[in-house]
């Protein structure tokens, strides 16, 4: 074995990890769709309950594990702001805009009035289909095709893999950053306004 | 290769490829720790349509433990960035001493002062905390994740970015100018945090403790 050989373990350890974070996040992107649109399930239930405990309980445990998901769908996508991981590796070439959508989602919820906002969740609805469009379409139709020895196959995948179509893949990339910091921005906005605004009303109260 | 020779690589390859994981995970960790920060109006909206007060304890209990334990353990693995021999000897990023010293600075204000029902304390860690996150990710994802792009950013005059943002170039064998003054600087500050939180525990026991709130304010 040569000192070559032994980076070549832990390259190949890096690739690993980031193309299971890749598959995995198609898995997460469903689960955090089905548990958004299964919202009227959890409230028919929760009105089934006969104490208010229970009902408290279930509820917390909806919202905590379909917020916590849509977090963690966009924290994995941050290898897709990765210059070298996007050029490198193997991924659906819209993951940065599926990312951008998420956020953009958790945006919408912290600047809600509220579980009960139907415009906001209009929004979010959209916002997080559109997300596992555009992050399992060209997983599956680009990303699982590049050991596919067929040249429509191969067409497919030199359009919707970033390693294929580096070009497009890094623009995506970093105008997917901008927007996730002008979002980010807003967010900061956000939390700032409110604590003057309750800080102003408990000094007039 | 001797089996000597090849336990050497295996080690040493290991722990460069363990300290670079971990810078590469911090952005991820910074992200979340921010979510988490500035997720409050909407946690605090969320316990407020609760109609027991058990269900609110229990949300604003796991609220503030998650917040409070990412923000330490993202300290806790930011203190590599303050080892000459991983920051200088890995190329890590430029500025991520400085922010280690903004993550504990946010830390400090938020011992010293009560940051959940004092609003000015409250924007001066979240606006340490802004600060501290992108002089963290912006040299990481552009500097040491941008390094094989050097030749694609020439073309837009922007070669020399990753370069700039790094610590230094192991393989080049060069050291950016400015890496020995931030890293002394950010020791400098981060013994002085330190101390200032030890004298300031020493001189307050004995005295008597200000009774803690239980409700966040909204």
């Amino acid at each position: 074995m040569t000192p070559e050989q032994v980076s070549g373990v832990f390259d190949a350890g890096e690739s690993f990890v980031e193309n299971t974070i890749a598959a995995a996040l198609v898995v997460i992107w469903l689960v955090v769709l089905a548990l958004h649109l299964a919202r009227p399930y959890m409230l028919t239930n929760v009105r089934k309950f006969t104490l208010r405990l229970g009902a408290d309980l279930w509820w917390i445990a909806y919202v905590a594990l379909r917020d916590i998901l849509l977090a963690q769908v966009f924290l994995g996508s941050f290898i897709f702001f990765y210059p070298d991981v996007v050029s490198g590796k193997d991924l659906p070439i819209t993951g940065c805009v599926a990312a951008v959508c998420a956020f953009g989602a958790l945006l919408l919820k912290l600047t809600s009035k509220g579980e009960g906002d139907m415009r906001s969740w209009r929004w979010q609805s959209w916002l997080l289909a559109a997300g596992a469009l555009l992050y399992i379409g060209p997983y599956i139709l680009g990303v699982q095709l590049t050991a596919i020895d067929n040249s429509f196959a191969k067409q497919l995948a030199s359009i919707l893999v970033t390693s294929q179509n580096v070009g497009w893949g890094l623009w995506l990339s970093y105008l997917s950053a901008v927007a996730v910091g002008v979002m980010g921005l807003i967010a900061v906005v956000y939390n700032l306004r409110q604590t003057t605004t309750s800080r102003s009303k408990s000094s007039a109260a | 290769m001797t089996a000597d020779d090849l336990a050497t690589a295996l080690t040493q390859g290991g722990a460069g490829w363990l300290y670079l994981s971990l810078a590469a995970v911090l952005p991820i960790l910074w992200a979340f720790t921010l979510m988490v920060h500035f997720a409050r109006p909407y946690v605090v909206r969320f316990l407020q349509s609760l109609t027991l007060r058990f269900g609110g304890d229990a949300v604003w209990l796991s609220y503030i433990l998650m917040r409070d334990g990412l923000m330490l353990i993202t300290l806790a693995l930011s203190m590599i960035f303050l080892m000459p021999n991983l920051y200088i000897g890995l190329g890590l990023p430029i500025t991520a001493p400085l922010a280690t010293v903004g993550l504990f600075g946010a830390l400090v204000l938020k011992l010293t002062r009560d940051a959940d029902d004092d609003p000015i304390a409250w924007r001066w860690v979240s606006i340490v905390l802004v600060v501290s996150s992108v002089l963290y990710i912006v040299p990481q994802i552009y500097g040491l994740e941008a390094a094989d792009q050097v030749d694609r950013l020439t073309q837009f005059g922007l070669g020399w970015v990753p370069g700039a943002l790094t610590a230094a170039n192991p393989d080049a064998g060069t050291i950016n100018v400015a890496a020995w003054p931030i890293l002394i600087v950010s020791l400098g500050l981060v013994a002085a945090m330190g101390a200032f939180l030890f004298w300031r525990f020493m001189s307050g026991l004995g005295t008597a403790q200000p009774e803690e709130g239980t409700q966040p304010a909204a």
